[in-house]
């Protein structure tokens, strides 16, 4: 009777176990609806040569204005289409008229009244910049109800499909373990052994969490085994246009070889120059700041030489007679000038000469300036650095000022024996910084060395870069791309469309308006911006040439 | 000690259901996904799908077959076969209505449904393009594939240049000429959405001085075109009509074999044939297959004659035109069964 009775608590205890699995259930299922969001939407795609339309519609009612969503994109390179001018007819029912409007570029509202319930195709005229086309959108049921969530589509169950089934077979091992803990009980088992046992009847409340959550890995994987491993993916058309995703035919090209060398950005013969004082003195005027444009000979400073005793007298003792004789030689002149028509034509001519050789002698020594030395830029160029301000004594040779043009500047560049045809051979040359490879310029080759750095082998290539802008600084490190004069006609896409996984290099392939693909490539050379694939994309595929990344972040979060 | 002992029953017990139920609710969730998943795809099938040839959408087979007509592999369509009742003619009208040779102009095409000349017909697009529009002279010995546009008006044109203009794209492209008057044949070889592949015969006569007219009699199955040399070898050694004919492309240049995989791909393919009855005007357009790195046609002659064939491929972002007459023998039905078991690829 008392065990009949223990019997019964069991059982109530143990029917307590399906209220709870309900509520776990309930909790459960929400998970997984959220992971593998179900589409909301249908589809209706049409493609020609130029235009990619896919029209989004949900579940339509007929005889109410049913609200759809119409995507205008480039067919080759899914850029959306703007402003196109867009008429709609159905096929099945010349009667509906369907309004279209923009409402971000390439996407647009399109609504219409169907009558009835039928599958209906829309004939959709288009024209805008890429030109006119002619497309049907097939397809497009009323009345068709999106899968629902929840409802229990599956009519064929496997037994371990039906929660109840499960449950009865839990309630099953459940009462085969009371029956075996009452066995146990009989033969009088120590505490030791039900403390175990109660520690194996509770364990299992977070086993079960884990080997649930094992369970969506499972399925997801078995998700992807469904997709024949084939590295396809879903990025809504939405999507798409944030992102800016676009794709580029995949054609056969041509390929310019090209080689790199790297080089050092150094100023053109001509295009620095260095003032230096030709005797120490100290500075009395500074004209130019750091930075300052210079032109030819525009005077930089002015210097007052430093002299010892015996010199500066012997300066002022010549600009005192350069000065006498000059005065002296005036009054001459003046006084034979007031007398002429007495005095002879000889000593007129020779007063005269006099006088205009001191003034020239007194002009001069004025303009040496005596002590003074002015300092002239050599060159057109911008002032570089200088730390010396007025009154600043400096030491005669020292260098004062550098003045640099980068309006020309030679690239320096090594090269090795192999690549010197290559280089000689080149059709065109260009450069581009190390650290910013955006900022790139045309260069010419100046000259290949005629001779070979014993310590390393190499050659000394000069090549010039019209600089106009001073984009490349001196002693800045750069890449001179050398592009080969035969090009071969390879499948190369843009280095934008390539990114990495797991180590490898992949593109994305656009396979439908809305289903991408990964694929894995064997890439080639690349000239810097194009990249030769030799496996992995095939001619005429559309591969993704910019948002990339996005594409990447995508696929991984899928 | 019995509490404890019953605790730990129970608690057990709910634990196993739960575990053993949650586990079979999870992948009764799976299938779940897994079939709105397809449903949204709205392209699920019901029983066997049918296969056609994109060319000749009578063409019915299985998904291995090829079409006896081109040799293209039959690809999946289930509206092929199937007859939705229109008939489609292709409308022709030029600018002048009279054109003339070295003359500019415009030729325009409108596909049009019979019995119901307003409705619009849309066009699928089939090896790139929604037309492809072969021209030929009457004695085919002028050749031309090009592509009419599609314009806001609803026509597919293409515009002729005067002679002493420059084709803006290069020549084959959007652009015509004719250089000499005479009769031509236009063959419009296009696709309405939802109907079957479409062949129009337009007889076109051009004003102006004409060529003398070729008459072609002696079969050449090699051809020089632009320092390639292409050669076709029957299978059999000779043309046969009546019966599937396999026949090699052998493409060289400068006496060095090229493999055709190399080629460029040219509206989609690595080369086209059209075939032209001297006759009969019996057209054919076929599709090599690479074997062996050489081309691979395939195809059926109906009846015995001189054709004249043009095979176009492209290489360096050129299109070649290689032409060829070919002389077709009567052909004995008989042994056509055995040939075609040998060739079942």
């Amino acid at each position: 009777m008392r065990s009949a009775v223990q019997f019964l608590i069991y059982f109530v205890f143990v029917l307590i176990g399906p209220i709870a699995f309900a509520g776990g259930d309930h909790d459960h299922s929400a998970q997984p609806k959220g992971l593998a969001q179900p589409k909301t939407y249908f589809t209706s795609v049409s493609n020609s040569d130029k235009y990619e339309l896919l029209l989004k519609y949900k579940h339509i009612e007929t005889n109410e204005d049913a609200a759809m969503q119409l995507f205008v994109s480039e067919f080759n390179t899914n850029k959306p289409v703007d402003k196109a001018d867009i008429k709609i007819i159905c096929a099945e029912d010349k009667n509906i008229k369907f309004s279209v409007k923009q409402t971000d570029p390439g996407v647009y509202d399109v609504s219409g009244t169907f009558p009835d319930k039928r599958v209906y195709s829309l004939q959709v005229t288009i024209n805008s910049a890429l030109g006119a086309d002619l497309m049907v959108l097939n397809g497009i049921e009323t009345e068709k109800e999106l899968p629902v969530e929840g409802e229990n589509a599956t009519e064929k169950k496997t037994f371990f499909e039906n929660p109840w089934v499960m449950f009865g077979g839990g309630f099953l091992l459940a009462l085969i373990l009371i029956f075996i803990i009452s066995k146990f009980k009989s033969k009088k088992v120590n505490s030791t052994f039900l403390i175990i046992l109660t520690l194996f009847g509770t364990t299992p409340l977070p086993t079960q969490q884990l080997y649930a959550h094992g369970g969506e890995d499972h399925g997801d994987s078995n998700k992807n085994a469904g997709n024949n491993f084939s590295n396809a993916f879903e990025v809504p058309k939405e999507t798409q246009f944030l992102f800016g995703v676009f794709t580029q035919r995949i054609l056969i090209g041509d390929f310019n070889e090209s080689t790199k060398l790297f080089g050092t950005v150094i100023p053109s013969s001509g295009g620095q120059a260095t003032v230096n004082a030709a005797q120490s003195g100290k500075i009395v005027s500074l004209n130019v700041t750091v930075g300052q444009q210079v032109k030819q000979g525009q005077q930089l400073a002015v210097i007052d030489q430093n002299l010892d005793a015996a010199s500066q007298v012997n300066i002022q003792a010549e600009k005192n007679n350069v000065d006498a004789e000059f005065e002296a030689a005036k009054k001459e002149y003046e006084r034979i000038k007031t007398i002429q028509d007495i005095a002879s034509k000889k000593d007129l001519s020779e007063a005269e000469a006099r006088y205009q050789k001191a003034a020239e002698n007194k002009k001069l020594y004025n303009s040496s300036g005596g002590t003074r030395i002015v300092l002239r830029s050599p060159i057109d160029g911008v002032v570089g650095n200088f730390t010396f301000s007025i009154g600043s004594t400096i030491n005669s040779n020292e260098p004062i000022f550098t003045i640099v043009n980068l309006s020309k500047v030679y690239v320096e560049a090594q090269v090795f024996d192999k690549d010197a045809d290559k280089v000689n051979n080149g059709v065109k040359y260009s450069v581009e910084c190390i650290n910013d490879n955006h900022k790139t310029a045309d260069v010419k080759l100046l000259a290949l060395a005629q001779s070979i750095n014993p310590t390393n082998q190499s050659q000394r290539v000069l090549f010039e870069i019209e600089n106009k802008d001073g984009k490349f600084k001196i002693g800045e490190f750069v890449n001179v791309m050398v592009f080969a004069s035969g090009s071969k006609r390879q499948i190369a896409v843009p280095n934008s469309a390539i990114s990495e996984l797991n180590g490898k290099p992949i593109v994305f392939i656009k396979d439908a308006a809305e289903h991408y693909s990964l694929s894995y490539i064997s890439a080639g050379e690349s000239n810097g911006s194009y990249t030769v694939i030799n496996k992995g994309v095939e001619e005429d595929e559309r591969v993704v040439i910019n948002g990339t990344y996005q594409m990447k972040m995508i696929y991984l979060n899928q | 000690m019995k509490t404890i002992l019953n605790v730990a029953v129970v608690t057990a017990g709910i634990s196993t259901a739960l575990l053993l139920s949650s586990c079979g609710n999870e992948a009764k969730n799976e299938g779940k996904n897994n079939e709105s998943n397809e449903h949204s795809d709205s392209t699920a099938h019901s029983g066997e799908h049918t296969y056609a040839c994109p060319m000749h959408t009578e063409v019915i087979g299985k998904e291995t077959d090829k079409c006896p007509k081109c040799g293209m592999k039959l690809e999946h369509n289930d509206n092929a076969g199937k007859d939705n009742g229109k008939t489609y003619v292709m409308q022709f009208s030029s600018t002048p209505a009279q054109l003339e040779a070295g003359k500019e102009g415009m030729m325009s095409f409108t596909p049009k449904i019979k019995e119901n000349e307003n409705e619009q017909v849309p066009l699928d697009v089939h090896h790139e393009k929604k037309i492809h529009l072969i021209i030929v002279s009457n004695d085919l010995s002028y050749f031309e594939h090009i592509h009419p546009e599609f314009n806001s008006k609803g026509n597919y044109d293409i515009k002729i240049l005067a002679k002493d203009k420059d084709f803006t794209a290069g020549n084959g492209k959007n652009e015509t000429k004719f250089e000499h008057g005479g009769e031509y044949i236009a063959f419009a070889d296009y696709n309405p959405t939802g109907g079957n592949h479409q062949l129009e015969k337009i007889n076109l006569k051009v004003d102006g001085k004409t060529k003398p007219v070729v008459n072609y009699t002696k079969e050449n199955r090699v051809s020089n075109v632009d320092g390639y040399k292409v050669e076709l070898v029957p299978d059999d050694g000779v043309f046969l009509s009546g019966k599937g004919i396999h026949f090699d492309g052998k493409l060289s240049e400068n006496g060095k074999v090229i493999d055709a995989n190399t080629l460029e791909n040219y509206l989609g393919a690595k080369a086209h044939m059209v075939v032209i009855g001297a006759e009969d005007k019996s057209y054919l357009h076929v599709h090599p297959e690479i074997e062996n790195g050489n081309f691979h046609l395939h195809t059926t002659f109906d009846k015995p004659g001189i054709y004249r064939g043009w095979l176009q491929f492209q290489t360096n972002g050129k299109v070649h035109t290689a032409e060829f007459t070919l002389k077709v023998e009567e052909g004995k039905a008989d042994s056509s069964e055995k040939h075609s078991d040998e060739h079942k690829h």
